[in-house]
């Protein structure tokens, strides 16, 4: 009996055990092809734009950025006021909606986070969407970890179950798995270190790389008007009005449980 | 001891091992971070299109008029059509892709070659990502000594089909992927069930 008792814990230690896994977004959109130059932030911050965001995932999202800051000691996730949804504007803007910015239904997706970047690995934007229509919007901890998860393709990682590790316990897996993580991990954070080097001056490729031309990125925030997108989300939010309430409510419970002290996930490494 | 001690201590037992089974059974992918996890029924359940074609071609395109985004039309041809069909080229639109120098990417939408074979299984109609399951409907046909076999999105064997889940080996493990035909066979088998009252 003790046998069978011992073999079922060895099994699920196993099972939860965090393997390496961490991948990177990478030019040639092949995370596992890993001689490719990997997607970066020139001076490794990015601004986080969550004002077009309802509570309580507003503060769900802000708190995602928190949680990344406090484990990361290379890269930031700075604060940007109002910005519009769809331009390549080079903020990290969260949004709720039906669609994605002129992309087409989620299908089976639960949140997305769309990358533009230069052939040269810099990113010129990436924003997030998050499904309007799932249960993670019931459920304040699936959405602090979905967000936390969306953030860490925003700095420049790809899935951690990409290339046949299997990414168990880390937050970059691609599905959600019991139990909900509450800060980045440690395979998470090996992953942003590898694009950010502590003590790498804000970014190790800034000197090696040509300056980001004027040209480019001048065509980049002209592209996409976003009125209209602004609008449909802005109806949208308030379709999901009614449902504020009762997620409030479950906010602020779940906002009274929430382990702050587990934001440093360094505890993890 | 006592008798009564003895009893309860392997009732302790008891539970405790039902505890840690059921944290084993529990720990298997359940829900999604970016996707909702689809066992192999569910594959076959929910998909509007199941064949199994080459990539014939791969072409980006501003996804619309205002060119908020970029997506990337995939043509497979070469099909052997389970569900859907039967035309001889299908066209399935995918978010992302690279134009007038801008790349563009959604984190898990999977990418395509030109000159593969795979095997899909995908929602009628638009979305960032047709196939069933975001990147899970889709299985990779290669070469086995004995004819094509199957490998799954992540390059593992599929070594075989229970009731409803996909067993994987390792990472091109040829030898004990199962051959196309027989994995065919079994989609083909749980379509069956699938519809079965």
């Amino acid at each position: 009996m003790r046998r069978v008792l011992l073999g079922s814990l060895v099994a699920l230690v196993a099972t939860a055990a965090v393997s390496h896994a961490f991948e990177l977004l990478r030019v040639n959109n092949n995370p596992c092809a890993r001689g490719d130059q990997h997607l970066f932030w020139r001076g490794a911050t990015v601004p986080v734009a969550i004002g077009l965001l309802p509570e309580p995932e507003r503060g769900l999202a802000d708190e995602a950025r928190r949680r990344w800051n406090n484990s990361l000691r290379s890269f930031h996730f700075g604060t940007a006021g109002n910005s519009a949804p769809c331009a390549r504007d080079g903020i990290a803007t969260m949004v709720l909606a039906d669609t994605p910015c002129g992309l087409a239904d989620f299908g089976d997706a639960l949140a997305i986070t769309r990358s533009v970047w230069q052939a040269d690995g810099t990113l010129v934007d990436a924003d997030v969407t998050f499904n309007d229509n799932t249960f993670i919007l019931d459920d304040p901890s699936a959405f602090l970890e979905v967000a936390m998860h969306e953030l860490g393709h925003v700095l420049g990682l790809d899935h951690s179950d990409a290339c046949g590790a299997n990414g168990a316990g880390t937050l970059m897996e691609s599905h959600l798995t019991p139990p909900r993580l509450e800060a980045p991990q440690g395979d998470d954070i090996a992953g942003a270190e590898a694009i950010y080097p502590v003590g790498g001056g804000g970014g190790r490729h800034q000197d090696r790389l040509a300056p980001v031309a004027v040209a480019d990125l001048e065509m980049a925030r002209t592209i996409g008007p976003d009125d209209l997108d602004l609008r449909r989300i802005r109806r949208r939010q308030g379709f999901v009005e009614g449902r504020r309430a009762r997620r409030l409510h479950a906010f602020a419970l779940a906002s009274s449980s929430l382990p702050r002290r587990s934001c440093s996930g360094r505890r993890f490494m | 001891m006592t008798g009564a001690t003895a009893h309860a201590l392997r009732l302790v037992r008891r539970v405790a091992l039902l505890a840690a089974l059921g944290a084993v059974a529990v720990a298997p992918r359940a829900d999604a971070t970016v996707v909702v996890a689809k066992d192999f029924g569910a594959l076959c359940a929910e998909a509007d299109l199941i064949f199994v074609g080459t990539v014939a071609s791969t072409q980006s395109r501003w996804s619309d008029p205002q060119r908020q985004a970029i997506e990337t039309v995939v043509t497979f041809a070469d099909l052997t059509w389970l569900r859907g069909g039967p035309q001889a080229t299908v066209e399935l639109r995918f978010g992302g892709g690279e134009l007038e120098g801008l790349r563009e990417s959604v984190a898990g939408v999977p990418q395509f070659t030109v000159g593969e074979r795979r095997v899909i299984f995908a929602h009628a109609g638009h979305y960032v990502s047709p196939l069933v399951g975001f990147s899970q409907g889709q299985f990779r046909v290669v070469d086995g000594a004995d004819g094509p076999v199957v490998l799954d999105a992540d390059g593992k064997a599929v070594t075989g089909v229970g009731s409803a889940a996909l067993q994987r080996g390792a990472v091109e493990d040829r030898p004990a992927a199962l051959p196309l035909d027989a994995f065919l066979a079994r989609v083909r088998a749980q379509m069956t069930a699938g519809t079965t009252p």
